[in-house]
């Protein structure tokens, strides 16, 4: 037997013996460091608090006050920063301006962007072996075509994992070195269902990474699936990036029908249900988790029987 | 003989075309198997089927033992192939790619890698990208990448392919040799009949996937009927006599010609004499494979 990890590997030297994989892992890389390079100079945290900082909040939730009467509209967003400070009060957790925490956190953007490489490399690792025609050398050995298969999807998952460790820990190492990292074990506050939650900012970014991932997951399984049934790459990539733009305005626009909350994109935002109001009223965490178990065992199963049992003819 | 490789009522439709009409033969260790055909009658197909490219829709087909259908993967490990051109990854070295495909059988150590780019006479270039080999250098790659496990049943797609004659010459000779001293069945594909003569021992035909013939090159040639020139006055009585003995007579400048097998000669020359008529030479010419392959196939029309 031919074990799967040998077939990974394969699939990985693919991967890395492709020029355009480099240019994006080093853009990628340039990207991160250029940005860590303009917060340091454009935007140097302006309000720094000072030893008397516990005046300095009560003095920002008395102006947020008399703001929130004048303005009923952000009345929400300023009783939680009032309850925020207050909470900072009470138990002495003295707010410490921009971190190297803060600059991890920011960077979560930057997830996007390795949704959208990790979309270009599973759109082409099915088409590209059609494209190229050593499928035609590919399928013709002892190996399952479900084995193969399978190595092509866990290739894809281990980049998308490198990219975000990478991401990570260069944000990490990035913020450490120029905003400075002061405690490992920093809390950090945010409002859940009204009150006012504490959690080690280490544990709460890792959290923010592995929600921003969700989304990454099913629209790269999408390009994968797509890939698998369409043999065509650019097709892969145009239909995933175009969800993954659209995928709200789908959810806003369909939000007063009662299917909406099937709809993957109304499920991606796990975040919804830890830090805010979700999309649609009745979601839970339990019932997205469930939506996107059953999008996910779709898109491989369509993968799976198209590249199983179709026939590799004259390309 | 055991036969290595056996097709058994193989069909193949899509969608309303029944490509492959029951296709039956049997493939022998150590033979040269020329697979001959015209453009589009369904070499390829057969050929995708053996390598479980693609399924059949009736039939089976059975390597060392083991159905394609039922034990695919054991089937696999005695092929080797080359299907339609060899294209190898074009962005990495010769050398990972057979390190590639290597990784995707059992048991081919770098020793027996190392073997087989001898073997295909690529040890200067191997490290160099593929996209800057030449044709006949993918052709030797695409060899060295069905032989990595040494199978027992090699197919070769038209390998000569893009090929300059020493080339040619080369892997025909190296075919041979592989049939004759590893014992591996070697089955070639091709629309050249020349090309057949030289390198197989046995030669089928299909034609609108169907084998229309099968049988060795020697048969073939002792087989092929005589192209018969008769030179003999007068020539009404001769054509006359002719015409009732053959379908064709072809009379052109005091001669008539016709096709006959090889044993008939004496009785239609006996005819002729007893007709009286005065004959002043008779000479033969066997007629090429080529020609009874074009005769087989009809005009070439695909269906």
């Amino acid at each position: 037997m031919v074990s799967l990890s040998r077939l990974i590997q394969n699939e990985w030297m693919k991967l890395f013996q492709q020029r355009s994989t480099w240019i994006m892992i080093i853009l990628f890389a340039c990207l991160i460091i250029g940005y860590a390079l303009f917060m340091t100079t454009d935007f140097s945290p302006s309000n720094e608090y000072g030893e008397d900082w516990k005046q300095q909040l009560q003095q920002e939730n008395e102006e947020m006050r008399s703001d929130m009467e004048d303005m009923p509209a952000t009345a929400n967003y300023m009783g939680d920063q009032i309850r925020l400070n207050e909470y900072r009060i009470q138990n002495n957790i003295a707010p410490d301006g921009f971190s190297g925490w803060n600059f991890v956190q920011e960077n979560r953007m930057f997830v996007a962007l390795i949704s959208l490489f990790t979309i270009i490399i599973a759109a082409g690792s099915i088409a590209n072996e059609f494209r190229w025609g050593s499928i035609k050398l590919l399928l013709i050995r002892p190996v399952s075509r479900t084995k193969i298969l399978a190595s092509k999807f866990i290739t894809v998952l281990l980049f998308a994992i490198m990219m975000l460790a990478g991401l990570f820990l260069l944000s990490m190492a990035l913020g450490a070195l120029m905003f400075g990292i002061g405690t490992w074990t920093e809390p950090y506050l945010f409002i859940q269902n009204g009150e006012v939650k504490e959690m080690t900012i280490m544990g709460y970014s890792l959290m923010q990474y592995g929600f921003s991932s969700v989304n990454l997951l099913m629209m790269v399984t999408f390009a994968f699936m797509i890939s698998a049934v369409f043999r065509n790459s650019a097709l892969a990539i145009g239909t995933a990036i175009f969800l993954m733009m659209t995928g709200n305005s789908i959810v806003t626009f369909f939000s007063d029908k009662e299917w909406a909350k099937y709809i993957l994109f109304a499920n991606t935002d796990l975040n919804q249900f830890v830090m805010g109001t979700p999309m649609i009223e009745d979601l839970t965490m339990s019932f997205s988790i469930s939506v996107l178990a059953v999008y996910f065992v779709v898109f491989l199963a369509a993968s799976w029987l198209v590249f199983t049992k179709r026939d590799v003819a004259s390309t | 003989m055991e036969s290595i490789m056996k097709l058994q009522h193989v069909n193949k439709t899509i969608g309303s075309h029944h490509v492959i009409k029951d296709l039956s033969f049997d493939i022998y260790p150590g033979e040269v198997f020329g697979f001959l055909g015209p453009n589009g009658a369904g070499k390829t197909t057969t050929i995708r089927m053996m390598v479980g490219l693609m399924s059949m829709s009736s039939g089976d087909i059975v390597i060392a033992g083991h159905s394609i259908h039922k034990g695919r993967n054991e089937a696999m490990k005695h092929i080797g192939a080359i299907v339609e051109n060899p294209e190898m990854y074009p962005f990495m070295s010769g050398w990972k790619n057979l390190v590639h495909f290597a990784r995707m059988a059992e048991d081919v150590t770098t020793e027996r890698i190392q073997e087989v780019v001898k073997l295909v006479g690529l040890e200067n270039r191997i490290n160099d990208k593929v996209h800057k080999y030449s044709l006949g250098m993918r052709q030797r790659l695409g060899i060295a990448q069905a032989l990595l496990h040494r199978p027992s049943v090699l197919i070769l797609d038209e390998p000569t392919n893009g090929l300059d004659p020493s080339g040619m010459k080369e892997i025909r000779a190296y075919i041979r040799k592989l049939a004759k001293v590893e014992n591996v069945a070697v089955i070639v594909s091709s629309h050249i009949l020349s090309e057949m003569e030289m390198m197989c021992d046995r030669i089928g035909v299909i034609h609108n996937g169907e084998l229309i013939n099968i049988q060795t090159v020697e048969e073939a040639i002792a087989d092929a009927e005589m192209e018969v020139t008769i030179e003999a006055t007068p020539l009404a009585v001769v054509e006359r006599v002719l015409q009732e003995e053959v379908e064709h007579v072809l009379t052109k400048n005091d001669t008539c010609r016709i096709v006959l097998e090889k044993e008939r000669i004496p009785e239609v020359t006996t005819k002729l004499v007893e007709n009286n008529v005065n004959i002043y030479s008779i000479y033969t010419q066997k007629k090429t494979l080529e020609d009874q392959f074009l005769q087989v196939i009809g005009d070439g029309v695909i269906e």
